[in-house]
């Protein structure tokens, strides 16, 4: 903790993620996926954990987009394209 | 690769100034970078034989015989200036001199490398290597008879300590050995094989074991492939496959001196032999234990070496075909072998070490090692681990995580309302006085009452909206048409605003800023958390400003900013470090905190849209239904706790501001705001119970109740929304509304309670018809009428009245 | 490290796995290590029917850069902890 920066500090992209802490976040994942959910956990990977949240899986073709619900889970970084701050 | 602070690929005239120096982790590798540069081309040279370890190598059982006497702790157990002195250095030099001597311009170049980077040669040294320059050059034809003995360097390379000590790095998974010598073996083959004849030459010379020092082939073969003689460097291979095992086993496992001297027969065998010998003994005797390792790496590989010398001849044809296969096949695959250089490795290892030493391993695991204290039930070695977890300790108790840690109840706000309503009904009901004339009145309004009279139909916004719409309506009727009470209340109070005549500097706060701000808030809290777990009197200036609530802390002017902190009170983050936040701030400090959001709160999004009346549907979007728990959770029973620190006057003042900076009307339909009111009123009835008040405060606090009041009047039934059961299904036992009622009956008097009473008449029966519908014999439901009763009671018992499901009769005491 | 340390925490829960390759492997987390590979005892494999080999499995290492997601109860997560101990591995220097 002695190494905590001041507020005056140059953001980096990770910061960005830090504000979404405990508010919503669309996550974009490989293989035609998004995640949005409340973001309770991350690190410097792009793992994280969301709460409250939907999976979207999208097809190609004529296929309606399958919606998943989970109340908590991890994703792996390395799925990870994007992640956005959304309003819920 | 190099971890113990030589370095493989120097050349030798480069060493001796590093002797008996001893080298932690990070200068080595800051003098690595430096040594190594412009070198790397002399591998081959300097490590002759490498090529020819061929993929069969027996680490195996060469770390068999290693590990016992050089663990891990081995680079602690011997200095650098111990190994030098133990070492002997001659077969070093003579294989550099015997792998140099068919390449004049490289030696030249070794030696120019040499002095160009290290200008502090002793004369010693320097003398060593124009000698071996000059022998180099007379030598070139008896080249094979100066390579040093096998077993001379495979003893050297058994002691333990030295080589322990280069092998194992800190975290003991690197092996160092392949490393070492796969490099060199591709560049070998591209260098030109100048010595063909003499390679094969000694030989048939020396078929005997105790003759193989003299050998000169095994720093050569690795450019055998570009050789006439290839046929037979496969052979090399095989042999090296079948012997390697065996003969380690048959050399003995001796101390380098005396070893060193058994060993140095076979080198007199030539006088030239000797004479070098004892040149480059003497030049050597310097060296660093570095390259004394080295050599004994080197030698080891080069008695691997002499025994397929030894023994192909005895090949047979079909066995050649195989090595050759086999040869090819190695060569394959160390294609590609000398991509990472030294240096490159050690970087991998260095970062490949940080990652699995941690300096801090409780900081690293911080969230496990909490986890179990926080939620013991989960973790079954619980007890222990606590013992020792102060960090998780200490942070449990100066950061109030959530409700207290593994002490942790339902401690819900509005629980603790409740108790203090009760308190105030209590102490109020001890006067009695007020219990004679409530219990008069209540019951004359409501025998009398008859029939329902429809809702009124109430237009009340909030002054925020009201604002804006004026706004609206000045642009559109030009300018003066602010007629209606409400708004000239609205003007008069903006140009009261001490912020009126401050020079304005209006900021914007986009979503992305309040979190930047929330986000530092919560940086400064933690670290005042971690230095308060080590220092009692934390300097919380940093963390004040950062809340930033003296900034624009008025709630005035149509174009004027909301302050950012009660923009950050519209995020579930904001409100959940709340408590956390308050242990730090000073009584002044939270004083301030609350009276900005108490003319701010028509600001916070929990009262701007937490009101029933601003949607068509008449309810709340489930968002912000959300958001009204997390605030209950939080916000409600921060206040509670400040609100008890507060004196009498405080309280008033609080209030006043409320009333002065928001429409009380609009805050009372919304489920916060009724609380505040809650909160402060029956705090001020507590104290005014506990009589020690002037008559000057309470003169004070009887104008207060009636602004109050007023601006409540003729609005009371409209804190009831639309859908009773939005609040109040019978789960739960509290009932916010009641709670507010029986709280506002209490500060009154006779008329008005009277007036409550009559706004509310509907509202009564209509909950004791709702307990009514709730059948007796649905047990699973009982509890609900029971519920819902006691909550209207809770308002009812103010006036001395008690209700069941069918009639209102008089409180017996 | 900190979800090396978030998964110590769930050890012995039941947690749901989703592969890469679509397969969802229902179990009790028995261990992980620092790569976050996974070894779940008792498994079930949700979406079985497609995939009968894991039939007669009862227990399996997964390897950490295999998973997708893990799905978990939201009771075993303390979110609040976690958000902090997130704000800490941001500042901690490697």
């Amino acid at each position: 903790m002695s190494t905590i920066r001041t507020e005056s500090q140059q953001q980096e992209p990770l910061d960005l993620i830090r504000f979404q802490l405990d508010e919503f976040v669309l996550v974009k994942l490989r293989g035609a996926r998004e995640m949005k959910g409340r973001l309770q956990g991350y690190d410097s990977h792009c793992n994280m954990v969301l709460s409250e949240a939907e999976e979207y899986i999208y097809s190609a073709g004529d296929e309606e987009t399958v919606v998943k619900k989970t109340e908590m889970v991890f994703v792996r970084g390395d799925s990870v394209i994007l992640i956005s701050p959304i309003s819920e | 690769m190099s971890f113990f602070g030589f370095d493989p690929t120097a050349p030798p005239g480069a060493r001796p100034n590093e002797q008996a120096v001893s080298h932690d982790f990070q200068d080595t590798y800051d003098g690595l970078g430096e040594l190594e540069d412009g070198d790397d081309i002399y591998n081959d040279e300097t490590f002759g034989a490498a090529g020819s370890v061929g993929k069969d190598f027996d680490f195996g059982s060469a770390s068999g015989h290693i590990q016992p006497g050089a663990g891990l702790p081995a680079p602690q157990t011997i200095s650098y200036a111990q190994a030098a002195a133990q070492s002997n250095d001659d077969e070093f030099m003579a294989d550099l001199w015997g792998a140099n001597a068919p390449a004049q311009a490289s030696s030249d170049a070794v030696v120019g490398a040499v002095t160009g980077e290290k200008k502090i040669l002793s004369l010693e040294e320097i003398e060593a290597q124009l000698t071996s320059i000059d022998q180099q050059q007379r030598q070139l034809p008896q080249q094979p008879s100066q390579f040093a003995p096998p077993p001379f360097g495979y003893p050297g390379m058994m002691a333990p300590p030295q080589y322990g000590g280069y092998m194992v790095p800190p975290g003991g998974f690197m092996p160092p050995p392949p490393g070492q010598y796969a490099p060199q073996f591709p560049i070998m083959q591209g260098l030109p094989g100048q010595l063909p004849p003499q390679l094969q030459q000694p030989i048939p010379q020396h078929p005997q074991q105790q003759q193989q020092p003299q050998q000169p082939q095994q720093p050569q073969q690795p450019q055998q492939p570009q050789q006439p003689q290839q046929p037979q460097q496969p052979q090399d291979a095989v042999h090296q496959k079948s012997s390697a095992k065996a003969d380690l086993s048959q050399f003995p496992v001796l101390g380098s001196k005396d070893v060193e001297r058994q060993h140095q027969q076979p080198h007199q065998q030539s006088s030239e032999d000797s004479q070098f010998q004892s040149q480059s003994q003497k030049s050597q005797q310097p060296l660093p234990a570095q390259s004394q390792e080295f050599n004994q790496f080197h030698r080891d590989n080069r008695h691997h070496n002499h025994h397929h010398h030894h023994q192909q001849q005895d090949l047979t044809p079909e066995q050649q075909e195989r090595a050759a296969r086999r040869q090819e096949k190695v060569s394959r695959i160390m294609r590609y072998s000398g991509i990472m250089n030294p240096k490159d490795k050690d970087f991998v290892t260095r970062f490949q070490l940080s990652q699995i030493v941690t300096e801090d391993p409780y900081n690293e695991d911080f969230y496990a090692q909490v986890y179990k204290v926080i939620h013991p039930k989960n973790s079954s070695l619980q007890e222990t681990s606590q013992q020792h977890n102060s960090i998780a300790q200490a942070y449990l108790e100066q950061s109030g995580h959530r409700l207290g840690g593994r002490y942790k109840r339902a401690d819900v706000a509005l629980q603790r309302m409740q108790q203090q309503v009760q308190k105030a009904v209590t102490v109020a009901k001890e006067r009695p006085k007020l219990t004679q004339y409530a219990r008069e009145g209540a019951l004359g309004k409501i025998s009398f009452g008859t029939g329902k009279k429809p809702r009124q139909q109430l237009e009340i916004i909030s002054k925020a909206a009201q604002r804006k719409l004026e706004k609206e309506k000045k642009e559109l009727e030009g300018g003066d048409a602010v007629s209606d009470e409400l708004g000239e209340e609205a003007v008069a109070k903006k140009n009261r605003s001490p912020s009126i005549s401050a020079p304005r500097v209006i900021k914007k706060y986009s979503k992305k800023d309040i979190m930047s701000i929330l986000e530092g808030i919560i940086t400064e809290l933690m670290s005042v958390e971690s230095e308060s777990r080590t220092n009692a009197n934390v300097d919380t200036t940093q963390l004040w400003e950062s809340l930033r609530v003296l900034e624009q802390s008025t709630s005035f002017g149509e174009d004027e900013e909301v302050n950012p902190f009660i923009q950050c009170l519209n995020f579930n983050k904001g409100l959940k470090i709340l408590s956390r936040l308050f242990k730090f701030l000073s009584r002044e400090q939270v004083l301030t905190i609350v009276t900005l959001i108490m003319s701010n709160l028509e600001n916070l999004s929990v009262i701007k849209n937490g009101s029933y009346t601003t949607y068509e549907t008449k309810k709340v979007p489930e968002t912000i239904v959300k958001l009204v728990e997390v605030y209950s959770m939080t916000f409600s029973k921060v206040l509670m706790n400040a609100v008890l620190d507060f004196k009498f006057n405080e309280i008033i003042g609080l209030l006043v501001i409320l009333i002065e900076h928001n429409n009380v009307a609009y805050v009372s339909t919304t489920k916060i705001g009724l609380t505040i009111l809650t909160t402060l009123l029956s705090r001020a009835e507590l104290i005014i119970g506990e009589g020690t008040i002037s008559a000057t405060d309470l003169s004070e606090w009887s104008s207060c109740y009636d602004e109050l009041f007023t601006s409540l009047e003729s609005r009371i039934a409209a804190i009831f929304p639309p859908h009773p059961e939005d609040i109040d299904d019978g789960s739960s036992r509290e009932n916010y509304v009641w709670q507010f009622l029986a709280t506002l009956s209490l500060g009154g008097k006779l008329n008005h309670q009277r007036i409550i009473v009559d706004e509310v008449r509907d509202e009564i029966f209509g909950v004791m018809s709702r307990a009514k519908a709730i059948d007796d014999a649905d047990a699973d439901n009982l509890y609900k009428k029971s519920n819902l009763l006691n909550n209207l009671n809770m308002y009812l018992v103010v006036m001395g009245l008690v209700a069941d499901e069918t009639e209102i009769k008089e409180l017996q005491t | 490290m900190l979800f090396f340390s978030f998964f110590k925490t769930l050890v012995d829960q039941e947690v749901t796995v989703e592969l890469k390759n679509d397969i969802e492997i229902k179990g009790t987390l028995k261990s992980v290590d620092q790569y976050l590979n996974l070894k779940l005892d008792n498994i079930s494999c949700v979406n079985g029917t497609n995939y009968p080999h894991l039939h007669s499995v009862k227990n399996l290492f997964i390897r950490g850069s295999t998973v997708r997601y893990v799905h978990m109860s939201p009771n075993s997560v303390d979110c609040t902890l976690l958000q902090d101990a997130s704000r800490r591995g941001m500042y901690k220097e490697i």
